[in-house]
């Protein structure tokens, strides 16, 4: 059978003008005309050489960074915007949700919004009509289905919105991050809903920061980095080469303080798995000593999670420095940490003594596991154990 | 089901208006007409009323300062209510079509659907003012001292309403597309409506203008509509070479209209 979606070598590009304002007025036409082009104009590819195709009944996750093109991408499929080159084949009908509640109007009431949102979104009038008691049921707004939507909380207008989109039946899903909106309880019942989505055979693209999601939703994915598509596979490993990628940003890098006898300078992860995360630490140290190295994991809102350390339980794991740089490599698991953010903050101490260096917030990891559903451990959430002793395991 | 149609997005081509297409989000049409007309007079006290009370009140000051003294203030009013009528649908028209891209650019961005929707539902959304307006048309008639040929109204009014559409949707298809690039329009739409007001056949009497300057009058896309309104009330009905010269301008402007907005439609998500 043919891909439901071929992609075939898409480009974008903008002309980035520079010394000139987005907004071109008249006046700046007119009098372009008589001046030559001394503004430069550069060529910026959004997305450069794109091709994949899609099964029908896919559901592909898209990841990469801000600025990837991720939305680029989206907004070509959707027809929104034309590429610059390539084309892409569709062999059916696209719904495509780059945010919710599309078309939304305050003035108008729950009832007349949802027909007005449906028939954007490309329902037809006796669709929208046969459905209209399951949404609003979905939605659980009936009470205020006649009152305007300026006086709606802003959670009931998202379930509002939500609910009308919920019931698209088209061949082909398009979603951009609409998941990063609303509570917990809300998102999981997005994540339900689309579950159910691609459960029943629907083509599904799926766009979001939320590694956990990607990955409990989609089977494959594809990887763009900087406009090109980097790699394209299994959620897993994309994933993987997107974490691996990812954090180098964060890592430290510090210049070592004469005074301090020792100083983290550099750290870095050098590999992440399903297990287990590996870091290099450098450390500068003005003399042979041993010191104990303690690691303090704290979720993204600086709660603690987890604490782990060579040499201070145990005197003999202490770790022995020479004079200049030294290189200190480690594993901690990573198997039970629960998905999301964590910061790394490193400490060079003598236990009960003296410290001897605080790297605060030395290193980014973001952890998003497969649920193990087998074994009814599913840790997709955020949800905080509580502070945890990790083993360090060094290398 | 229906078939599953197969089609290719790719980079914008040779010219194509797409009619097909448009027939097909004919509900998304009447969804944007709807929504328009809901939001216009919500949160006012008067209501629908003032869609009544404009052109009422307009027509009221034109017939006192320009209407004839001789004869009576009523026919003096016909006239010119008839002409404000229709010249509503023409300005209103323009004025919110040429805002239309700028005004939902948040949807233009998120969705796509035939950007000619939003132009055309501004426009058939004026009928409903119109519409609104017609049962103080048909009072003031039969309070009318003089006899009024209705069979002749019956005739000239329909066609002042759909010459009027006919010469608007150029314009307003051009100036939406302008707008959404260079935003000066917005400031450029009220003005330019002013000024085929003050050129229209409501400020001008034709009878003062020699024959053959007449076609001339007829560039004004909102000539002809109001002539036709006024026809049935007093007014003479436009000649044949009127006619010719106005519906042949109005044919140009509706080509250029189209031709541009559907060469730069493309472009409206990136630029709104």
């Amino acid at each position: 059978m043919k891909p439901i979606l071929e992609i075939q070598n898409i480009s974008k590009t903008f002309r980035i003008n520079h010394e000139q304002t987005p907004y071109l007025s008249m006046r700046d036409a007119v009098s372009g005309i008589f001046k030559s082009s001394a503004t430069e104009v550069e060529t910026f590819y959004a997305l450069r050489d794109i091709s994949f195709s899609v099964q029908q009944g896919d559901t592909i996750g898209i990841v990469g960074k801000n600025g990837a093109g991720k939305s680029t991408l989206l907004k070509i499929l959707s027809r929104i915007t034309p590429p610059t080159a390539g084309q892409i084949k569709v062999r059916g009908r696209i719904a495509s949700l780059l945010e919710v509640g599309t078309g939304f109007h305050p003035e108008l009431t729950g009832r007349e919004n949802i027909f007005m949102n449906g028939s954007i979104l490309g329902m037809k009038r006796s669709e929208i009509n046969s459905k209209f008691d399951q949404i609003v049921e979905f939605s659980g707004t009936g009470k205020f289905l006649d009152t305007p939507l300026k006086h709606y909380s802003s959670g009931m207008q998202l379930r509002l919105a939500f609910s009308v989109a919920a019931f698209l039946e088209p061949e082909i899903l398009i979603i951009d991050e609409v998941l990063a909106v609303g509570d917990v309880e809300f998102q999981q019942r997005c994540m339900g809903k689309m579950e159910d989505v691609s459960k029943s055979g629907r083509t599904i693209l799926f766009v979001s920061h939320n590694m956990g999601a990607v990955q409990a939703l989609c089977k494959n994915s594809i990887y763009l980095q900087q406009g090109q598509l980097k790699m394209q596979g299994p959620t897993g490993q994309i994933i993987q080469t997107y974490l691996n990628d990812q954090p180098r940003a964060c890592n430290t890098i510090r210049t070592a303080d004469a005074v301090k006898r020792c100083a983290v300078l550099q750290v870095e992860k050098t590999m992440q798995n399903e297990q287990f995360a590996e870091v290099t630490v450098r450390i500068h140290s003005i003399s042979s000593m041993a010191c104990a190295l303690d690691l303090r994991l704290s979720s993204i809102d600086l709660t603690p999670a987890g604490f782990g350390s060579l040499g201070t339980f145990n005197p003999k794991e202490k770790v022995q420095l020479q004079p200049g740089d030294n290189i200190v490599q480690f594993r901690i698991p990573t198997s039970t940490l629960a998905n999301g953010l964590y910061y790394m903050s490193i400490d060079l101490t003598e236990p009960d003594k003296e410290y001897y260096d605080r790297a605060e917030q030395a290193l980014l990891l973001e952890i998003a596991n497969q649920p193990i559903v087998a074994t009814g451990r599913v840790l997709q959430l955020d949800w905080k154990y509580g502070t945890q002793q990790i083993q360090i395991q060094k290398l | 089901m229906e078939p599953i149609k197969e089609y290719t997005i790719k980079a914008p081509g040779k010219f194509q208006l797409n009619l097909s297409e448009l027939k097909q989000y004919h509900e998304l049409l009447y969804f944007f007409t709807w929504r328009d007309i809901k939001i216009k007079y919500k949160q006012t006290a008067l209501g629908f009323l003032w869609a009544v009370l404009q052109p009422l009140l307009i027509a009221g000051i034109l017939a006192f300062v320009l209407g004839n003294r001789n004869s009576g203030f009523i026919n003096n009013f016909l006239p010119f209510y008839a002409g404000v009528m229709v010249w509503n649908i023409f300005a209103s028209g323009i004025n919110n079509a040429g805002n239309s891209m700028v005004s939902n650019a948040n949807i233009i961005k998120k969705i796509y659907f035939p950007r000619l929707l939003l132009p055309l539902s501004s426009l058939a959304g004026t009928l409903f003012d119109f519409t609104m307006s017609i049962p103080i048309l048909v009072a003031v008639c039969m309070l009318s001292p003089t006899e009024i040929n209705i069979a002749q109204v019956l005739c000239t009014f329909p066609m002042a309403v759909i010459t009027m559409l006919y010469a608007a949707t150029g314009p307003a298809l051009l100036l939406s597309a302008l707008n959404v690039k260079y935003r000066d329009f917005r400031y450029v739409i009220p003005f330019l409506l002013q000024l085929l007001l003050f050129a229209s056949p409501l400020f001008i009497k034709t009878i003062n203008i020699p024959t053959h300057l007449k076609p001339i009058l007829n560039i004004n896309p909102a000539a002809l509509g109001i002539q036709w309104a006024q026809a049935g009330f007093g007014g003479e009905l436009p000649s044949s070479m009127e006619l010719i010269s106005g519906y042949c301008t109005y044919a140009l402007f509706l080509i250029i209209g189209i031709y541009y907005f559907k060469k730069t439609e493309h472009n409206f998500a990136d630029l709104a």
